[in-house]
């Protein structure tokens, strides 16, 4: 690292006296005429081993952290969109779906393994749903959401804009195709109380869904996409029709469901009693319940951890493979005799 | 531009330089002083020195054929030229003014070239002063005694004829043909008698002498016309300069009819003088692996003794000089000057091209100063053909009419790029462009034409880069050029500092671009894999357009601006540093692919880290967006500060700049309900994951180029690299030493 000197007499083999400028016109100058005072970084060697070892110090213990905070997250996973349909309609998932007189109501014990330290956050998993298809990103309307009835261009919305010549409200694909799944748990006799509010972004409930506006001609299409909300209840309530609208990200995504508020201790037998509503059949996705507790670092993923342990250890292998090369072989810092015309012989 | 020499009627005088005290003149004290030159109060603006013996002959007044052609040679010079004069009243001053009158007239000449003025000012200064000229009459003061001269035709200079002449009449109503042109135009069109051939062959003698002093010489003729030829002239000439059609062709004719016959008056030598730093510069460039040539329209002596005096020649190269008359004998002269130094046919392309494989090599055509010569270059990688020293071409005019116009011209190429230095000599403007051309379309190496004249101005237009001197000689050259300058040493600069800078950073910065926008949009691609095929763009449209925009655009500019690798005084005492650009190492197809490979690495890393990092977790789609805008912004812009070379405020401001206007952006598009987005960042980065990835994203997208980067700084440095520590591990050292020094005075 090197300063250059600032405003020293600039340009080339004339040595003139400048003339003193101030301020302003300095500035302009040494602008102009690239004499700025700058700093000069070189990659010398101590630079460069002393940041990989740097840079190692730093990851492996940020690694080991978040390792850590992994590990400590304790999650239940039960996928159970195939145990729920019934025998008869194994080979046939999709009629069994559509046939609404067939009783969805399904039972599954979960075990815990560990203990788990409320709050316990129950989301929802779909595999293989795209909601980051393009036209299901489109198909919502932020001013309908908003302003309810009184905004009718929707034209985004399409195919779910209108029915029966009457707009929807909620408009789009993706409130049409609303996950309709209910849970509810029992720990041997007792239920388990779930808290079902505050699941969605403070941001979304105050700012993006009306407080006056109420489902209007909605889910009333011959073609059923998914569950019906309660007319009587404005948008900006309906948490689970708001976490829905959050799109997800990656075709295999989370939702939140609802908080247990108490801890599971272990070898306690949780009983769920789901309704299996939502039709992931007949584009072979599947469901998932997940019970999870959280650290501060989100849900159980070791792959930051992991990585940061990685990438720390790398570096100390770099810094360790770049002072061996430099002990082995020297270069002196800065020496002009190694510039290729001082090497050869001078051709011309 | 200065009159120094002067052959009349076979008898050789030279001017004193009391001017100049510097010149090598040793007999400077047997001549006078400048002498006030009439009473008549005339006097020119700068002084020059008068050769006391000729000075004597004219002012001796006996008559004599020797007396006459002294005075005929003089009213040549202020007759014969189309300089105009322009009086100026000056008031007197100094020693002279004491005994001159108030009414002092100062003389200034303007003319077309230098020469011209040089010569009327060198007869100003042997009393024949032209102090007026209109369209038909020139006034002359001979000694104090004023001659008006009625200018009856002028046939003008033109390259063909490669004279001039005027026809005057006398107040006697003698009609006189003066004429003057360079030596070999000339010679020709003399009158053959004895006397005149005696004259003649002393004269080209001291010619030769002028010559390979350096000296650019003309050659001064007159006779009288009467009778039936002048009417004969006079009818043509009136026919010819009122014809629409053919003008030019018929007033040469018309010239031919009087530039015949002619009786010699004698000769001038004009020295003109090489610029400040033309050798120092002309080193520097060949250093620099720029191939100079010359190309000039003087005499061949003259070219040579300039080209040794600006150390462009040296006494260890071997001259190959083609002077043929003929076609054959020009094919003759170059297969012999091959087979003696062993230059292949053809052969020096393959071999120079694989020798130079992927790197390209400069030509620059120099006009040198204020001569009308110019010096194409080329790299230097040229296999050195020699037997011994390098070698020198020298070739002249007549042989390239042979040479360009027929099938030569590959034998000529073969030749000349295996020599360190060609020097064409008396060129005419056509054909300097003919020479750079052949350069141009026979190879992909760069032309750089430098040169002050209008006689440059086609080879100026020709090259790849014109460079025009402003100088004496009018603004042609100037106008025409890519790059004006003042001064021939400026050329050094230009190049070796600017070209360096400017090539550095253009290099830099097409694969930095190339690298932004690729980098975004296979970022963009990646994400479309897992979005079902369906182009979904998890970044907001605004991001999206404002990324090429207002994210990344500033240090982009900023950079190209003010980056620079090594200071001017770096690049000026190492010229070899500007290779570099002959060597293309910065911007190569090496360097571009590493870049792509590096570019979809880095692209991956964006993609993959974030997927990974919230795999099946509730992330929706804009936070992810939100993500990558931030990463990928903060990511092209550390790429960039890893490789700015000089950090200034500017480029500090642009960087950190823009990754803080990057996120105000994104809090600002976040708090705008109606976009589906609202909110995002807000609760993004409330998520330590959020940070820990993007902190991941950078390190281990520039892991491998900045190990890479480091590795070849430390261990396998180009000569760049070392230069610039040298010149920082220099300034350190003058900086401790200074405070050192500081402490121990205080």
């Amino acid at each position: 690292m090197d300063l250059d000197g600032g405003g020293g007499a600039a340009a080339g083999t004339d040595h003139q006296p400048m003339p003193v400028l101030h301020g302003r016109s300095n500035a302009i100058k040494q602008f102009t005429q690239q004499t700025l005072p700058a700093c000069k970084p070189v990659l010398t060697p101590a630079w460069v081993i002393g940041t990989f070892f740097l840079m190692g110090a730093v990851f492996i213990p940020v690694g080991l952290i978040c390792l850590h905070a992994s590990q400590s997250v304790n999650e239940i996973l039960d996928r159970y969109d195939i145990e729920c349909v019934p025998d008869g309609f194994k080979s046939n998932r999709v009629a069994y779906i559509k046939n609404a007189s067939i009783p969805k109501s399904c039972h599954r014990y979960l075990k815990v393994d560990k203990h788990m330290k409320a709050p316990i956050y129950i989301y929802y998993q779909l595999d293989n749903f795209y909601q980051n298809h393009r036209r299901y990103v489109k198909s919502r309307s932020e001013e309908q959401l908003l302003h309810g009835l009184g905004y009718n261009r929707t034209g985004s919305c399409e195919p779910q804009a209108s029915e029966n010549g009457l707009p929807i409200v909620p408009c789009g694909l993706v409130a049409w195709s609303l996950f309709n799944d209910t849970y509810s748990f029992s720990r041997g006799t007792k239920k388990l109380d779930i808290e079902r509010k505050n699941i969605a972004w403070k941001s979304d409930r105050d700012h993006k869904f009306g407080k006056h506006v109420y489902p209007f001609n909605f889910q009333n299409g011959s073609f059923i996409g998914g569950g019906k909300l309660d007319t009587t209840i404005p948008l900006s309530d309906q948490e689970d029709l708001i976490v829905w609208m959050r799109t997800a990200a990656f075709p295999s995504f989370r939702k939140l469901y609802g908080r247990i508020e108490e801890d599971l201790e272990e070898d306690d037998l949780i009983i769920v009693h789901l309704m299996n509503n939502y039709n992931t059949y007949s584009f072979g996705g599947t469901k998932m319940l997940v019970l999870s507790t959280s650290s501060w670092l989100g849900g159980k993923n070791s792959f930051l951890g992991v990585a940061y342990i990685f990438v720390g250890s790398s570096s100390i292998l770099i810094a360790l493979i770049f002072l061996l090369l430099h002990v082995k072989n020297p270069r002196p810092y800065g020496d002009t005799m190694y510039l290729s015309g001082n090497r050869k012989d001078i051709s011309s | 531009m200065e009159f120094r020499r002067a052959t009349v009627f076979g008898k050789h005088y030279r001017n004193s330089s009391v001017v100049d005290g510097t010149t090598k003149d040793t007999e400077t004290a047997e001549l006078t002083k400048p002498t006030p030159l009439s009473s008549k109060g005339r006097k020119l603006k700068s002084d020059i020195a008068v050769d006391a013996q000729l000075m004597g002959l004219l002012h001796k007044g006996l008559d004599g054929s020797e007396k006459i052609s002294a005075h005929e040679f003089f009213l040549t010079l202020a007759a014969c030229n189309t300089v105009i004069p322009i009086p100026s009243q000056t008031t007197s001053e100094g020693s002279m003014g004491t005994e001159i009158h108030e009414d002092l007239e100062a003389i200034d000449y303007q003319g077309e070239s230098p020469d011209e003025e040089a010569l009327v000012a060198a007869a100003c200064a042997y009393g024949y002063i032209l102090f007026e000229r209109t369209s038909g009459h020139i006034a002359v003061d001979v000694n104090g005694e004023k001659l008006r001269l009625d200018v009856l035709g002028l046939h003008e200079f033109d390259s063909v004829r490669k004279r001039m002449s005027v026809v005057i009449r006398f107040p006697n109503n003698d009609v006189k043909v003066l004429v003057k042109g360079a030596d070999t135009s000339m010679l020709s069109i003399l009158r053959e008698d004895r006397e005149n051939d005696d004259l003649s062959l002393i004269t080209q003698r001291h010619l030769n002498e002028y010559s390979s002093e350096g000296l650019r010489t003309l050659v001064l003729a007159a006779r009288d016309l009467e009778g039936e030829e002048l009417e004969e002239w006079q009818s043509m000439y009136e026919d010819a300069s009122t014809s629409l059609a053919d003008r030019s062709l018929k007033l040469r004719q018309t010239a031919s009819l009087v530039e015949s016959n002619l009786c010699l008056l004698g000769a001038t030598g004009i020295e003109d003088k090489l610029q400040e730093g033309v050798p120092e510069t002309i080193e520097s460039l060949r250093q620099a692996g720029i191939k100079v040539w010359v190309l000039t329209g003087d005499k061949q002596e003259t070219a040579i003794s300039i080209a040794l005096s600006c150390k462009l020649l040296t006494g260890d190269m071997h001259q190959i000089i083609i002077n043929g008359t003929s076609e054959s004998e020009c094919k003759m002269l170059l297969s012999e000057a091959k087979a003696k130094y062993g230059v292949k046919c053809g052969g020096f392309r393959t071999q120079s091209f694989k020798l130079k494989k992927g790197a390209e090599s400069d030509f620059v055509d120099v006009l040198a100063e204020s001569k009308l010569s110019n010096l194409p270059t080329e790299d230097d990688g040229n296999p050195e053909l020699t037997m011994g020293g390098p070698l020198a071409l020298i070739i002249d005019g007549n042989s390239l009419v042979y040479i360009l116009e027929r099938d030569l011209e590959s034998e000529l190429f073969d030749l000349a790029t295996s020599c360190r230095v060609v020097l064409c000599c008396r060129v005419a403007p056509l054909q300097k462009a003919g020479i750079v051309d052949l350069i141009k379309s026979r190879t992909d190496d760069m032309t750089l034409a430098i040169g002050d004249g209008a006689n440059d101005v086609s080879m100026i237009q020709m090259a790849d880069v014109g460079v025009g001197i402003c100088g004496q000689e009018g603004r042609q050259a100037v106008m025409a050029s890519d790059f004006a300058m003042g001064q021939f040493r400026f050329l050094k600069r230009l190049l070796l500092v600017h070209g360096h800078w400017n090539y550095q950073r253009m290099g830099y910065l097409v694969l930095y671009n190339f690298y932004r926008n690729a980098v975004f949009v296979f970022m963009l691609f990646w994400y479309i894999l897992c979005a079902a095929f369906s182009t979904t763009s998890a970044l907001t449209d605004w991001s999206s357009v404002f990324y090429s925009v207002i994210y990344t655009s500033i240090p982009t500019i900023v950079v190209g601006i003010m980056d620079k690798d090594l200071s001017h005084k770096t690049l000026l005492q190492y010229p070899k540093l500007y290779e570099a650009g002959h060597r293309q190492e910065g911007y190569n197809s090496y360097l571009f692919w590493i870049m792509m490979a590096d570019t979809i690495w880095q692209s991956l890393v964006l993609f993959c880290v974030p997927r990974l990092a919230f795999k099946e977790s509730t992330i929706d789609i804009w936070s992810m967006g939100s993500l990558w805008t931030v990463a990928v912004v903060i990511l092209v812009n550390i790429h960039l500060a890893m490789d700015i070379q000089r950090w200034v405020l500017y480029t500090h401001i642009s960087i950190w700049g823009s990754v803080i206007m990057t996120y105000a952006c994104v809090v600002v598009l976040d708090s705008i309900p109606v976009f589906p987005n609202y909110g995002t960042i807000y609760e993004l980065a409330k998520q330590p994951t959020y940070w820990f990835s993007i902190l991941l994203i950078i390190v281990i997208a520039l892991l491998p180029r900045f190990t890479i980067k480091a590795l070849h700084r430390i261990f396998r440095p180009s000569d760049i690299q070392i230069a610039r520590e040298a010149e920082i591990l220099r300034k350190r050292r003058f900086f401790y030493g200074s405070r050192l020094f500081w402490r121990s005075t205080s």
